[in-house]
Protein backbone atom coordinates (compact mmCIF):
# COMPACT_ATOMS: atom_id res chain seq x y z
CA UNK A 1 0.00 0.00 0.00
CA UNK A 2 1.36 3.24 -1.02
CA UNK A 3 1.76 6.21 1.28
CA UNK A 4 -1.36 8.17 0.48
CA UNK A 5 -3.12 5.18 0.60
CA UNK A 6 -2.06 4.63 3.84
CA UNK A 7 -2.66 7.80 5.36
CA UNK A 8 -6.05 7.92 3.53
CA UNK A 9 -7.57 4.95 5.46
CA UNK A 10 -5.85 5.89 8.86
CA UNK A 11 -8.06 9.11 8.23
CA UNK A 12 -11.00 7.52 7.42
CA UNK A 13 -10.28 4.40 10.57
CA UNK A 14 -9.82 7.84 12.72
CA UNK A 15 -12.51 10.38 11.69
CA UNK A 16 -13.40 12.59 14.17
CA UNK A 17 -16.83 12.20 12.50
CA UNK A 18 -17.22 8.34 12.43
CA UNK A 19 -19.99 8.57 9.60
CA UNK A 20 -17.23 10.02 7.41
CA UNK A 21 -16.07 7.49 4.94
CA UNK A 22 -14.73 9.84 2.03
CA UNK A 23 -13.45 13.52 2.44
CA UNK A 24 -12.20 16.17 -0.66
CA UNK A 25 -8.79 15.88 -0.85
CA UNK A 26 -8.40 19.17 -1.74
CA UNK A 27 -10.88 21.09 0.98
CA UNK A 28 -9.39 21.33 5.11
CA UNK A 29 -9.64 17.81 6.86
CA UNK A 30 -10.43 19.97 10.20
CA UNK A 31 -13.29 21.84 7.97
CA UNK A 32 -14.50 18.60 6.60
CA UNK A 33 -14.36 16.93 10.58
CA UNK A 34 -12.17 14.76 9.31
CA UNK A 35 -9.64 16.02 12.05
CA UNK A 36 -10.20 17.90 15.41
CA UNK A 37 -8.26 19.09 17.55
CA UNK A 38 -6.96 15.72 19.48
CA UNK A 39 -7.13 14.09 15.95
CA UNK A 40 -4.40 16.39 14.85
CA UNK A 41 -2.08 14.99 17.74
CA UNK A 42 -2.69 11.02 17.56
CA UNK A 43 -2.13 11.69 13.30
CA UNK A 44 1.18 13.47 14.05
CA UNK A 45 2.19 10.14 16.30
CA UNK A 46 0.78 8.11 13.72
CA UNK A 47 3.08 9.03 10.88
CA UNK A 48 5.73 9.34 13.09
CA UNK A 49 5.04 5.82 14.11
CA UNK A 50 3.62 4.24 10.72
CA UNK A 51 6.57 6.03 8.59
CA UNK A 52 9.61 6.50 10.88
CA UNK A 53 9.25 10.39 11.17
CA UNK A 54 10.76 12.61 13.22
CA UNK A 55 8.44 16.25 13.00
CA UNK A 56 10.26 18.19 14.21
CA UNK A 57 8.86 22.06 16.40
CA UNK A 58 9.37 23.92 13.55
CA UNK A 59 7.96 21.69 11.20
CA UNK A 60 4.35 21.73 13.24
CA UNK A 61 2.10 23.72 11.05
CA UNK A 62 -1.41 23.45 11.11
CA UNK A 63 -1.47 24.50 7.39
CA UNK A 64 0.67 21.67 6.70
CA UNK A 65 -2.15 19.37 7.90
CA UNK A 66 -4.91 21.77 6.28
CA UNK A 67 -5.75 19.32 3.18
CA UNK A 68 -5.02 15.19 2.17
CA UNK A 69 -2.42 16.57 -0.52
CA UNK A 70 -0.81 19.05 1.90
CA UNK A 71 -0.21 16.25 4.54
CA UNK A 72 0.55 13.64 1.93
CA UNK A 73 2.88 16.32 0.52
CA UNK A 74 4.94 16.81 3.98
CA UNK A 75 5.17 13.18 4.41
CA UNK A 76 6.52 12.38 0.85
CA UNK A 77 9.22 14.66 1.35
CA UNK A 78 10.18 13.83 4.44
CA UNK A 79 10.79 10.55 3.31
CA UNK A 80 12.76 11.77 0.67
CA UNK A 81 14.95 13.76 3.15
CA UNK A 82 13.72 17.53 1.82
CA UNK A 83 13.12 20.52 3.56
CA UNK A 84 9.83 21.06 5.18
CA UNK A 85 10.29 23.89 7.40
CA UNK A 86 7.81 26.63 6.80
CA UNK A 87 9.13 30.52 6.86
CA UNK A 88 9.24 31.79 10.00
CA UNK A 89 10.07 35.08 11.22
CA UNK A 90 12.38 35.91 14.40
CA UNK A 91 9.03 36.08 16.21
CA UNK A 92 6.53 33.27 14.94
CA UNK B 1 24.05 21.27 59.64
CA UNK B 2 21.47 19.80 57.64
CA UNK B 3 20.70 20.80 54.22
CA UNK B 4 17.45 22.29 53.20
CA UNK B 5 14.54 21.75 50.52
CA UNK B 6 11.49 23.04 49.93
CA UNK B 7 8.52 22.09 51.09
CA UNK B 8 4.72 22.95 50.66
CA UNK B 9 3.40 24.13 53.68
CA UNK B 10 0.26 25.52 52.55
CA UNK B 11 -2.23 25.83 49.52
CA UNK B 12 -5.49 27.92 49.30
CA UNK B 13 -7.57 29.15 46.40
CA UNK B 14 -10.07 31.32 45.34
CA UNK B 15 -12.51 31.75 42.53
CA UNK B 16 -15.14 34.40 41.87
CA UNK B 17 -18.74 33.21 42.95
CA UNK B 18 -20.43 34.70 39.06
CA UNK B 19 -20.36 31.15 37.56
CA UNK B 20 -20.89 32.09 33.34
CA UNK B 21 -22.36 28.89 31.42
CA UNK B 22 -21.63 27.60 28.29
CA UNK B 23 -25.62 28.93 27.26
CA UNK B 24 -25.14 32.41 28.75
CA UNK B 25 -21.55 32.57 26.74
CA UNK B 26 -22.49 30.56 23.45
CA UNK B 27 -25.00 33.69 22.17
CA UNK B 28 -22.44 36.27 22.88
CA UNK B 29 -19.79 34.13 20.80
CA UNK B 30 -22.40 33.63 18.24
CA UNK B 31 -22.51 29.85 18.63
CA UNK B 32 -23.43 27.00 21.08
CA UNK B 33 -23.19 25.66 24.60
CA UNK B 34 -22.68 22.65 22.53
CA UNK B 35 -19.83 23.41 20.35
CA UNK B 36 -17.85 24.94 23.43
CA UNK B 37 -17.77 21.79 25.11
CA UNK B 38 -17.06 19.77 22.53
CA UNK B 39 -14.49 22.04 21.40
CA UNK B 40 -12.96 22.43 24.71
CA UNK B 41 -14.74 20.12 27.18
CA UNK B 42 -15.54 23.26 29.83
CA UNK B 43 -19.03 23.68 31.01
CA UNK B 44 -18.84 27.06 33.22
CA UNK B 45 -16.09 29.56 33.99
CA UNK B 46 -16.12 31.57 36.59
CA UNK B 47 -16.21 35.74 35.69
CA UNK B 48 -15.05 38.30 38.63
CA UNK B 49 -18.31 41.19 39.83
CA UNK B 50 -17.41 44.39 38.61
CA UNK B 51 -14.66 46.24 40.01
CA UNK B 52 -12.95 43.31 41.76
CA UNK B 53 -9.43 43.16 40.81
CA UNK B 54 -6.52 40.29 39.78
CA UNK B 55 -5.16 41.62 43.61
CA UNK B 56 -8.34 40.99 45.44
CA UNK B 57 -8.34 37.13 44.38
CA UNK B 58 -4.76 36.63 44.89
CA UNK B 59 -5.81 38.47 48.57
CA UNK B 60 -8.43 35.63 48.91
CA UNK B 61 -6.45 32.59 47.99
CA UNK B 62 -2.81 34.16 49.98
CA UNK B 63 -5.22 33.87 53.18
CA UNK B 64 -5.89 30.54 53.24
CA UNK B 65 -3.04 29.57 51.97
CA UNK B 66 -1.09 31.32 55.06
CA UNK B 67 -4.07 29.75 57.16
CA UNK B 68 -3.33 25.97 55.93
CA UNK B 69 0.13 26.82 56.70
CA UNK B 70 0.05 28.22 59.92
CA UNK B 71 1.59 31.47 59.18
CA UNK B 72 1.00 35.22 60.01
CA UNK B 73 2.09 37.36 57.05
CA UNK B 74 4.57 39.07 58.83
CA UNK B 75 6.36 35.51 58.45
CA UNK B 76 6.76 35.68 54.69
CA UNK B 77 10.09 36.65 53.47
CA UNK B 78 8.80 37.20 50.07
CA UNK B 79 6.02 37.15 47.58
CA UNK B 80 5.89 36.23 44.39
CA UNK B 81 2.84 36.37 42.07
CA UNK B 82 2.80 34.76 38.69
CA UNK B 83 -0.12 36.47 36.37
CA UNK B 84 -0.48 37.28 32.46
CA UNK B 85 -3.58 39.90 33.67
CA UNK B 86 -2.01 42.09 35.71
CA UNK B 87 -4.16 45.09 37.05
CA UNK B 88 -1.78 47.61 35.97
CA UNK B 89 1.46 48.00 33.66
CA UNK B 90 2.92 49.12 37.11
CA UNK B 91 3.15 47.93 39.67
CA UNK B 92 2.63 44.61 39.65
CA UNK B 93 -0.06 42.38 41.53
CA UNK B 94 2.31 41.83 44.28
CA UNK B 95 2.55 45.24 45.58
CA UNK B 96 -1.14 45.53 46.11
CA UNK B 97 -1.23 41.69 47.68
CA UNK B 98 1.19 42.60 50.26
CA UNK B 99 -0.25 45.94 50.99
CA UNK B 100 -3.51 43.52 51.70
CA UNK B 101 -1.94 41.42 53.48
CA UNK B 102 -0.96 43.79 56.07
CA UNK B 103 2.60 43.00 55.59
CA UNK B 104 4.54 45.03 58.16
CA UNK B 105 8.43 43.80 57.05
CA UNK B 106 9.73 45.19 53.61
CA UNK B 107 10.40 42.27 52.46
CA UNK B 108 10.95 41.88 48.49
CA UNK B 109 7.55 41.48 46.22
CA UNK B 110 7.28 41.22 42.76
CA UNK B 111 5.05 39.93 39.49
CA UNK B 112 6.66 37.02 37.34
CA UNK B 113 5.65 37.26 33.75
CA UNK B 114 5.66 33.96 31.97
CA UNK B 115 1.97 33.45 31.34
CA UNK B 116 0.36 29.96 31.82
CA UNK B 117 3.40 28.40 32.93
CA UNK B 118 4.11 31.45 35.75
CA UNK B 119 3.45 29.03 38.58
CA UNK B 120 5.58 26.59 37.20
CA UNK B 121 8.60 29.30 37.06
CA UNK B 122 7.65 30.84 40.27
CA UNK B 123 8.16 27.63 41.61
CA UNK B 124 12.06 27.71 40.06
CA UNK B 125 12.08 31.28 41.10
CA UNK B 126 11.18 30.14 44.98
CA UNK B 127 13.17 27.13 44.98
CA UNK B 128 16.28 29.63 44.25
CA UNK B 129 15.28 31.27 47.02
CA UNK B 130 15.32 29.04 49.35
CA UNK B 131 18.08 27.02 48.82
CA UNK B 132 19.84 30.36 49.52
CA UNK B 133 19.09 29.96 52.95
CA UNK B 134 18.30 33.68 52.99
CA UNK B 135 14.41 32.73 52.73
CA UNK B 136 12.44 30.58 55.24
CA UNK B 137 8.58 30.87 53.62
CA UNK B 138 8.06 32.03 50.10
CA UNK B 139 4.45 33.28 49.06
CA UNK B 140 3.67 31.94 45.21
CA UNK B 141 0.88 33.02 43.75
CA UNK B 142 -1.09 32.19 40.04
CA UNK B 143 -3.82 35.11 40.03
CA UNK B 144 -5.96 36.00 36.92
CA UNK B 145 -8.37 38.43 35.64
CA UNK B 146 -9.02 37.90 32.35
CA UNK B 147 -12.41 38.31 31.98
CA UNK B 148 -12.18 41.81 31.40
CA UNK B 149 -9.72 41.06 28.44
CA UNK B 150 -11.86 38.65 26.45
CA UNK B 151 -13.34 39.74 22.88
CA UNK B 152 -17.03 38.48 23.97
CA UNK B 153 -18.01 38.15 19.50
CA UNK B 154 -17.76 35.46 17.44
CA UNK B 155 -14.26 36.63 16.18
CA UNK B 156 -13.13 35.82 19.02
CA UNK B 157 -14.62 32.84 20.10
CA UNK B 158 -12.11 30.09 19.85
CA UNK B 159 -10.00 32.42 22.73
CA UNK B 160 -12.96 33.67 24.88
CA UNK B 161 -14.68 30.26 25.69
CA UNK B 162 -12.00 29.13 27.07
CA UNK B 163 -10.94 31.55 29.73
CA UNK B 164 -11.85 32.15 33.27
CA UNK B 165 -10.56 33.99 36.55
CA UNK B 166 -9.56 33.25 39.66
CA UNK B 167 -6.27 32.59 41.69
CA UNK B 168 -4.48 29.63 43.57
CA UNK B 169 -1.44 30.52 46.12
CA UNK B 170 1.17 28.38 47.82
CA UNK B 171 3.54 28.82 50.78
CA UNK B 172 6.66 27.19 50.17
CA UNK B 173 8.86 26.95 53.18
CA UNK B 174 12.22 25.64 54.12
CA UNK B 175 12.74 21.88 55.52
CA UNK B 176 15.74 20.32 56.82
CA UNK B 177 15.59 17.45 55.78
CA UNK B 178 18.21 17.40 53.85
CA UNK B 179 17.35 16.14 50.02
CA UNK B 180 15.02 12.64 51.39
CA UNK B 181 11.57 14.02 49.50
CA UNK B 182 12.51 14.88 45.77
CA UNK B 183 11.74 18.82 44.70
CA UNK B 184 13.08 19.45 41.60
CA UNK B 185 12.03 21.98 38.54
CA UNK B 186 12.50 21.73 35.16
CA UNK B 187 12.13 24.95 32.86
CA UNK B 188 11.96 25.68 29.51
CA UNK B 189 11.28 28.41 26.29
CA UNK B 190 11.40 28.93 23.13
CA UNK B 191 10.69 32.51 21.98
CA UNK B 192 10.43 31.60 18.29
CA UNK B 193 6.95 31.08 19.03
CA UNK B 194 5.88 33.86 20.34
CA UNK B 195 2.75 35.26 18.34
CA UNK B 196 1.63 31.89 18.40
CA UNK B 197 -0.42 32.98 21.28
CA UNK B 198 -0.13 36.37 21.76
CA UNK B 199 -1.78 39.79 22.77
CA UNK B 200 -0.44 42.63 20.71
CA UNK B 201 -2.13 45.74 22.58
CA UNK B 202 -1.47 47.49 24.43
CA UNK B 203 2.30 47.94 24.89
CA UNK B 204 4.92 49.89 25.11
CA UNK B 205 6.27 49.21 21.76
CA UNK B 206 3.11 50.85 19.58
CA UNK B 207 3.27 54.57 19.49
CA UNK B 208 -0.01 57.07 20.22
CA UNK B 209 -0.67 55.91 23.86
CA UNK B 210 0.05 52.56 23.14
CA UNK B 211 -3.50 51.43 22.69
CA UNK B 212 -5.79 53.14 19.78
CA UNK B 213 -9.70 52.71 19.31
CA UNK B 214 -8.20 51.13 15.75
CA UNK B 215 -6.74 48.84 18.38
CA UNK B 216 -9.86 47.58 20.04
CA UNK B 217 -11.78 47.88 16.69
CA UNK B 218 -9.45 45.29 15.22
CA UNK B 219 -8.97 43.20 18.05
CA UNK B 220 -5.50 43.60 18.47
CA UNK B 221 -6.09 44.14 22.10
CA UNK B 222 -7.39 41.00 22.50
CA UNK B 223 -5.41 37.46 22.87
CA UNK B 224 -5.57 35.67 19.49
CA UNK B 225 -3.86 31.89 19.60
CA UNK B 226 -3.19 29.53 17.05
CA UNK B 227 -5.04 27.26 18.19
CA UNK B 228 -4.08 23.58 15.83
CA UNK B 229 -0.72 24.26 16.03
CA UNK B 230 -0.51 24.58 19.85
CA UNK B 231 -2.28 21.81 21.04
CA UNK B 232 0.41 20.07 19.07
CA UNK B 233 2.87 21.60 20.50
CA UNK B 234 1.75 21.86 24.06
CA UNK B 235 1.12 18.10 23.94
CA UNK B 236 4.63 17.34 23.40
CA UNK B 237 6.58 19.91 25.57
CA UNK B 238 4.58 18.56 28.49
CA UNK B 239 5.22 15.77 27.88
CA UNK B 240 9.08 16.70 27.51
CA UNK B 241 9.05 18.70 30.61
CA UNK B 242 7.30 15.87 32.44
CA UNK B 243 9.95 13.30 31.56
CA UNK B 244 12.66 15.82 31.70
CA UNK B 245 11.12 16.33 35.83
CA UNK B 246 10.78 12.99 36.81
CA UNK B 247 14.37 11.34 34.67
CA UNK B 248 16.11 14.36 37.12
CA UNK B 249 13.75 13.35 39.92
CA UNK B 250 15.79 9.85 39.36
CA UNK B 251 12.04 8.49 39.53
CA UNK B 252 9.82 7.04 36.93
CA UNK B 253 6.11 8.04 36.14
CA UNK B 254 4.66 4.96 37.17
CA UNK B 255 6.08 6.50 40.61
CA UNK B 256 4.31 9.49 40.92
CA UNK B 257 1.23 9.81 42.34
CA UNK B 258 -0.43 12.67 40.72
CA UNK B 259 0.11 14.93 37.50
CA UNK B 260 -1.54 18.21 37.91
CA UNK B 261 -1.06 19.63 34.66
CA UNK B 262 -2.17 23.37 33.30
CA UNK B 263 -5.95 23.15 32.29
CA UNK B 264 -5.83 24.37 28.60
CA UNK B 265 -8.41 22.41 26.98
CA UNK B 266 -9.34 19.02 27.81
CA UNK B 267 -8.35 17.40 24.06
CA UNK B 268 -5.01 18.45 25.37
CA UNK B 269 -5.09 16.72 28.89
CA UNK B 270 -6.47 13.65 27.06
CA UNK B 271 -3.16 13.86 24.37
CA UNK B 272 -0.71 14.58 27.15
CA UNK B 273 -2.31 11.10 28.90
CA UNK B 274 -1.60 9.10 25.92
CA UNK B 275 1.30 10.75 25.06
CA UNK B 276 2.72 9.87 28.84
CA UNK B 277 0.65 6.64 28.58
CA UNK B 278 -0.60 7.23 31.88
CA UNK B 279 -4.25 6.31 33.32
CA UNK B 280 -6.67 9.46 32.84
CA UNK B 281 -7.50 9.01 36.76
CA UNK B 282 -3.82 9.89 37.35
CA UNK B 283 -4.47 13.19 36.20
CA UNK B 284 -6.26 15.92 37.79
CA UNK B 285 -8.65 17.83 35.79
CA UNK B 286 -11.04 20.94 36.83
CA UNK B 287 -11.50 22.71 33.53
CA UNK B 288 -14.78 21.96 32.62
CA UNK B 289 -16.15 23.84 36.14
CA UNK B 290 -13.60 26.44 35.95
CA UNK B 291 -12.46 27.18 32.48
CA UNK B 292 -8.95 28.00 31.72
CA UNK B 293 -7.56 29.90 34.45
CA UNK B 294 -3.74 30.59 33.02
CA UNK B 295 -1.07 30.49 35.72
CA UNK B 296 -3.73 30.16 38.30
CA UNK B 297 -4.92 26.72 36.86
CA UNK B 298 -2.15 24.23 38.26
CA UNK B 299 -2.19 25.99 42.04
CA UNK B 300 -6.27 25.94 41.99
CA UNK B 301 -6.29 22.06 40.76
CA UNK B 302 -3.91 21.28 43.36
CA UNK B 303 -5.36 23.23 46.00
CA UNK B 304 -8.95 21.54 45.67
CA UNK B 305 -7.38 17.82 45.71
CA UNK B 306 -5.72 18.70 48.83
CA UNK B 307 -8.79 20.18 50.28
CA UNK B 308 -10.91 17.55 49.28
CA UNK B 309 -8.14 14.70 50.36
CA UNK B 310 -7.59 13.39 47.08
CA UNK B 311 -3.88 14.59 47.56
CA UNK B 312 -2.13 13.43 50.71
CA UNK B 313 1.01 13.78 52.43
CA UNK B 314 3.68 11.25 51.09
CA UNK B 315 2.10 11.46 47.72
CA UNK B 316 4.39 12.53 44.71
CA UNK B 317 3.04 15.16 42.30
CA UNK B 318 4.04 16.01 39.11
CA UNK B 319 2.66 19.45 37.96
CA UNK B 320 3.13 20.69 34.67
CA UNK B 321 2.85 23.89 32.58
CA UNK B 322 2.71 25.13 29.05
CA UNK B 323 2.07 28.77 27.49
CA UNK B 324 2.55 31.42 25.45
CA UNK B 325 6.34 32.31 24.90
CA UNK B 326 6.12 29.49 24.03
CA UNK B 327 7.45 28.30 27.85
CA UNK B 328 6.97 25.22 29.74
CA UNK B 329 8.31 23.30 32.48
CA UNK B 330 7.56 20.90 35.36
CA UNK B 331 8.15 20.02 39.06
CA UNK B 332 7.98 17.07 41.09
CA UNK B 333 7.80 17.21 44.80
CA UNK B 334 6.73 15.17 47.52
CA UNK B 335 3.79 16.63 49.18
Amino acid sequence: MDTREVIRRYLIEHSATPSITTFDEELSLLDQGVLDSFGLVTLVEFLEVRFGLQVADDEIDAVVFSTFHRLCDFVERKQAGRDVTPSRGPTG
Amino acid sequence: MPTVSPAVSGVGHYVPERIVTNDELAPLLGTTADWILHKSGIRERRFAAPGQTNAHLALQASRQALASAGLEPDALDMIVVATLSPDHFFPGVSAALQAGLGVTRPIPAFDLHAQCSGFLYGLGVAQGFLLSGRYAHVLLVGSELQSTGLDLSARGREVSMLFGDGAGAMVLSQRAEGGQRPFVVELFADGRFARELWMEAPGASLPAHRLTPEDIQSGRCFPVMEGKNLILHASRKLAQAARAAVERAGLTLGQVDWIVPHQANLHLLTALERALGVPADRVLKHISSVGNTSAASIPIALSEAMASGKIRPGHRILLLGFGSGFTWGGCLFEY
